[in-house]
Parts: structure tokens; sequence; C-alpha cells
């Protein structure tokens, strides 16, 4: 179904981490969520972070996207350390990168067209001038995760969850960016089409050369699309691995954690407390 | 002891919060308006802002207009014939309307109906994560939603003015020779003689500087909106609420400024 062009890059097998995270802390009065996160992600892998509600997943992406200013600590994008880019450095940066956030969060003032137009004007990636090329380069963006153009013109509200979130990859994927952020892209979806999501998100790292990093505690998806995984409990990267050791490694949460069971180390009231830095 | 300092103790944090509101709102206001210094102009969504502020908020204005211009016409001639100087009822209502009505319920009426609707579609847009994604997008959420909307407020309230204060006046001339028999040449007399060109411009005045504090708090509250569709509930009362204590406020500071010096 998904026909994405190969990538030309040649930059995936670089030992340089694309992401470098050292000592992040964030808080929120005397609650500390993110308690010195430590993180590496390949470049051109696709990494994947698992951890309950409430442990600050959504937050750590939240400070890697520079939406949250963190307390502390360094992250670096192909070693710059982005905290200190100034504001033009910062948009620029952003340019490589491409989101797809829980709820897509499309704007739901624009058709489906124009939310893609959106990511390629704002990429600096539209074609120039003629109209007519830059709605091809939209349309073909859509055609890449799997939906015709007989979507173009609709409004958000008019789509299906799963739709919505495809919408979201196009309008990601706008710009081809070199990093790609996923924020739990298969909550509230049937298992058909959190496989499609997740293929989609495979074929992004595998064809374009991307690197990727979603937070998910969808364990059935982490499996299927992680090339690395990281566990992050208690404010910090407790264990960090191949994914495929994920469901054996040897971490008594971690073990807990991915094979859903209720007794352990992890208290199950943890995983209920959802507070305002998100899941 | 406790309860002797407890009223000191919510007053100092109500002083503190408000000068922590304030000083908020007030950066916030300038980032909105630095962003106007800044390319890319994002000058589709000024009009169309333009469009739902200025020309949309018409209808509403104008019906204002007319019968706050009839209803001062008539309580003028009833107070007014006690002493024999109805004659003086022109220039009342055109000083009434250009100096005061016109902008200030031009700004209420503005505040009900887009304040409320600013701070509902940007408080929305916060709770679905669309500003986060302008955000990632390499797009400032600040010089793309609020500098547009501040621009517009700036300029379609002194628009909207200029029709309230001509229909306005007219509302009084309605009244004026349709039910109280005056003679229409006598009417547009006193009232242009009644009319300055001081009063006009100092009525635009507050009518921009109530467009700005509209749209500002519209956007601010909006922006800043907090806990799903309740949240966006809260941000449009309270955007109804301050701006339209603000525009009295501001009101009587202009007038201050501008007619008692």
């Amino acid at each position: 179904m998904t026909t994405f062009s190969p990538s030309s890059r040649q930059d995936t097998m670089t030992d340089q981490p694309r992401l470098r995270i050292r000592g992040l802390k964030k808080s929120f009065g005397d609650r500390t969520i993110l308690n010195g996160i430590d993180l590496d992600v390949p470049a051109g892998k696709s990494t994947v972070i698992i951890g309950g509600s409430g442990n600050g997943k959504s937050l750590l992406l939240r400070c890697i996207l520079g939406l949250i200013e963190p307390d502390e600590g360094i992250i670096e994008i192909d070693g710059e350390n982005i905290l200190q880019a100034s504001r033009r450095r910062h948009e620029t940066l952003l340019k490589r990168i491409g989101m797809l956030f829980q709820n897509a969060a499309l704007f739901d003032s624009m058709s489906v067209l124009d939310n893609i137009l959106f990511g390629l004007k704002a990429k600096g990636k539209a074609a120039r001038g003629n109209r007519a090329e830059q709605e091809k380069e939209a349309l073909h963006l859509l055609s890449q995760v799997g939906l015709g153009a007989h979507v173009a013109p609709l409004n958000p509200a008019e789509l299906s969850g799963g739709m919505q979130k495809r919408v979201g990859l196009a309008r990601a994927l706008a710009g081809r960016p070199d990093i790609l952020f996923f924020d739990e892209p298969t909550t509230g979806l049937d298992p058909i089409m959190s496989a499609v999501i997740d293929g989609l998100i495979s074929d992004c790292v595998t064809r374009l050369g991307s690197t990727a990093l979603t937070i998910t505690h969808d364990m059935t998806s982490a499996m299927r699309i992680g090339d690395h995984a990281a566990m992050l409990y208690g404010g910090k990267i407790i264990w960090q691995g191949p994914a495929n050791r994920l469901m054996e490694s040897g971490n008594p949460i971690v073990d807990q954690f991915t094979h859903g069971r209720r007794e352990g180390p992890i208290p199950t009231s943890s995983l209920t407390s959802s507070g305002s830095a998100g899941s | 002891m406790r309860a002797l300092t407890l009223p000191f103790i919510f007053l100092g944090r109500g002083i503190l919060g408000g000068l922590h509101h304030a000083g908020a709102l007030s950066l916030f206001a300038l980032r909105g308006l630095a962003g106007a210094l800044r390319l890319p102009f994002y000058g589709q969504i000024v009009i169309s802002c333009l469009l739902e502020i200025g020309f949309l908020s018409l209808p509403v204005v104008a019906l204002t207009a007319i019968f706050s211009g009839a209803v001062i016409a008539l309580q003028a001639y009833t107070g007014f014939s006690q002493y024999h100087a109805q004659n003086a009822i022109g220039g009342i209502v055109v000083m009434s309307i250009t100096k005061e009505l016109g902008p200030v319920l031009a700004g209420l009426m503005v505040a009900g109906r887009i304040g409320a609707a600013i701070a509902a579609q940007i408080g929305a847009m916060r709770v679905t994560d669309q500003i986060d994604a302008l955000s990632t997008l390499a797009t400032d959420p600040i010089k793309y939603l609020v500098t547009p909307r501040l621009i517009a407020g700036i300029l379609a309230l002194p628009f909207l003015v200029v029709i309230a204060d001509i229909l306005g006046v007219a509302g009084g001339f309605i009244v004026a020779v349709a039910k109280l028999g005056f003679s229409p040449a006598l009417y547009l007399h006193t009232t242009y003689a009644s009319l300055h060109s001081h009063d006009v411009l100092v009525g635009l005045l507050k009518a921009a500087v109530f467009g700005f504090l509209i749209a500002l708090l519209g956007c601010y509250e909006g922006y800043n909106s907090r806990g799903g569709a309740e949240g966006v509930g809260r941000a449009a009362t309270a955007t109804v609420v301050a701006s339209s204590i603000l525009i009295l406020a501001f009101d009587y500071l202009l007038t201050d400024l501008f007619f008692t010096a």
C-alpha cells in the first residue's frame, strides 16, 4: 500500500547519535517529572520509548521539540545543543523535524489539502509560485500515506481517527524531515489501523532514511516499529537496548510493564496517576 | 493569630497574582506587536480577521448605535424641555455619540461577539495541540495567531465607530423629526454646529484602543487556556468580562486625558 520514495541519504550508518540527551530535568512545583534523562537516539533507526501514563513521556518529547523549557540538561541534534540555539536557529532546526501528535492536531479551520500545504510552506519546501505544483506535491504526500485525492478537500472533522493520523503523518512528512517524532501514534485506533500506522512509521525509517523517536505504551506497536527501545520510569530511563530484547530485558520493572503484570515493583497507583505533565 | 493574618495573606496573594497577570499580559502584548515587525507578514489572515471583526460585526453595532441615538434624543427632549432648551438635543446626541457612546457601545458589542470567539478559537487550538503543531512546523504561533488579530482589532474598531457615529446621529434625527416634530433643517444645523473633529478623532482613538484590548484579551485567554472544553469556556467568559471592564476603565482614562486638560 505504501509507496515511499527511496531515500538518497547516506547518513544512516554514522556512529554519532542524531539525538543525544543528557541530564534532562523538569519539575512542576515540587513534583519532579523528569529527573535526569540520558538517552541516545541513533541516526536512521527507529527508537521507541515506553512507559506508563503520567511518567513524563509526552513531556520529554515536548522538551525535545522546544515546546516546554527543561530546568536543566542537554539536548543535542547532530552535536548541537538546541537549548542554547537562538530563536532563528531553532526555527531552522525545526524545519528538519516532523511530528505526529497523539490526536493528529490537524488545523480544523483548513481542509486536508491546506493542512499539508501548510506543512510544505512552513518547511520552505513548497514548489515556488505555481499553486498547481504545490497541490501536486501535497497529493503525492497523501498518496504516500495511502489516502486518495478525494480526501483532499475534506475538513479534518469529516475524517476517521485513523485517517486523521495518516493526514497528520503526511503533514509531518512534508519537507522530508530528518527526524520524526510520534506521540502515541496508535492510541485510540483499532488493531488493523494500528498496524497500518506502524507500517507507515517503519517505512519512513527504512525507505526515507529518517530517524524516528516514538513514545507509546502499546507493546505490540513498540515491538513492530522499534529498532531500539528505552523505558522511562520514575523520571529516568531505567533500561535501553534492542527492541527485540524488550520482552526479556531482565529488568523486573521493564518485565512487569511489558508483560502487563499487576504484581511487581511498579505500584499500580503510579500507572493510573496522570498530571499536567501528560503521559 | 492565624485568623488575624489570613485576610492579609489573601490580599497579598491577590495583589501578587494581579501583578503577575498584568506583567504576563504586557509581555504577551509586546510579543504580539513585535510580530508585526518581522517577516513573514500574514496579510491574508489579517484580511480575514478584519472581515470577522469589522464587517460581520456591522449589523449588531449598527442596530445598537441607531437605538442609542434614538434613546438619547428622547431622553434629552424629556429633560431639556423643562428648561425650554429642547433645541439643543441635536448637539447632545452628536456629542454623546461621537465622544462616548459610539466607541464604548461598539467596543462592548464587539467584546461580546468577537472577544469570546477569539478566545474560543485559540483556546480550542491550544487544547487540541494545534498551537504546538504550529511550533513544530517552524511557525511562531504568536506571530501567526495573535499579531493578525491585534492589527485587525486596531483597524476594525475605528471603522465600526465611524459607522456607529453616523447611524447614532441618524437614530436621533429620526426620533427628533418623526416623533418629536423637529424641523429637519434645524436639527441638522444644531448637529453640525456641535460636531467637532477633535471629538470624532478622540472617539476613533478610543475605538482603536478598545479593539486592541479586545483582541489582546481574547488571544491571551485563549492561548493560555487549559483543561479541555471547560477551560475554553472559562477563557471565553474571562475575555468578555475583562475586556468589558477594561473598555470602561480605559474610556475613563482617555476621557480624562483628552477632554479635561
